[in-house]
């Protein structure tokens, strides 16, 4: 990986140096390039009912995608799904994990018929590895069933 | 624990029931394209065959609209209602699933 450096502002006249040149043109060309390069998009889409009628968030089947990193990265996930309850008293919760980490916040719905709903969370100065990113859900309360269909999931990794 | 029964097209709800008639206690679950997984650690292997058995007997029947059941629910209390008491609860709940 090559080093940022701050481009140095030539003045009219100057001559750059081969060592100048070489450091502020072929090596933050290069910062730049392996960057942009090293950024990744992946995502998936789920098209079969999952049901539940556990209280603890637990992984919508299939619901996921994974991410192999190269760089330490600041990474975007976004869900988008439909969602039901059994009866609008007992609500459902949603969110998103990165394996077994809860990122962002906690969605509820409460809605009898599927509706759509979004979800995204911000995943901050993560070390290149893999991850595995996805859609949790439960019920809330004693009653109810919820009901999770058509998902879609994307991470995109910008490294920085 | 999870099973996979082929042609089991019920919800959560189904299977939380179904292990309630064999054990006697809530048991959360969920379900999903087949797959079912049940979030109970203290089943019993006893409990857990019947359990699979009564799942794979669901499996035949056809799954019944969670709307619908708790349509016929709530009439099912109104019609069943002898006392004025009974009558006014069971269209409070009319009046609170339409809300």
């Amino acid at each position: 990986m090559t080093d940022w450096t701050a481009p140095k502002t030539f003045v009219a006249g100057e001559v750059g140096t081969a060592a100048e040149m070489n450091t502020h043109l072929r090596d933050n060309t290069l910062h730049l390039k392996e960057r942009f390069s090293a950024a990744i998009r992946v995502g998936a889409t789920m098209d079969t009912e999952d049901t539940t009628t556990s209280t603890s968030l637990e992984a919508v089947l299939n619901a996921q995608v994974s991410l192999t990193t190269t760089m330490t990265s600041d990474v975007v996930v976004v869900a988008s799904f439909n969602a039901k309850t059994s009866d609008h008293t007992y609500p459902g919760i949603f969110r998103l994990y990165r394996d077994s980490t809860a990122l962002g916040s906690i969605l509820t719905d409460a809605e009898e018929v599927y509706s759509p709903i979004a979800l995204v969370a911000h995943d901050n100065d993560l070390a290149a590895g893999t991850y595995v990113y996805k859609l949790y859900h439960a019920r809330v309360g004693a009653m109810g069933t919820i009901y999770t269909d058509q998902v879609s999931i994307v991470a995109i990794a910008m490294p920085i | 624990m999870e099973f996979e029964i082929d042609g089991f097209r019920h919800d959560a709800g189904k299977v939380s029931e179904i292990c309630e008639a064999v054990t006697g206690r809530f048991v959360a679950a969920s379900a999903g394209g087949g797959t079912i997984r049940l979030h109970d650690d203290g089943l019993t292997k006893e409990e857990a065959d019947a359990i699979r058995k009564a799942l794979e007997e669901a499996a035949k029947e056809e799954p019944v609209d969670p709307r619908q059941k708790r349509r016929d629910t709530l009439l099912a209390a109104v019609r069943g209602a002898t006392t004025v008491a009974q009558l006014r609860e069971a269209v409070a709940a009319v009046v609170e699933a339409m809300r």
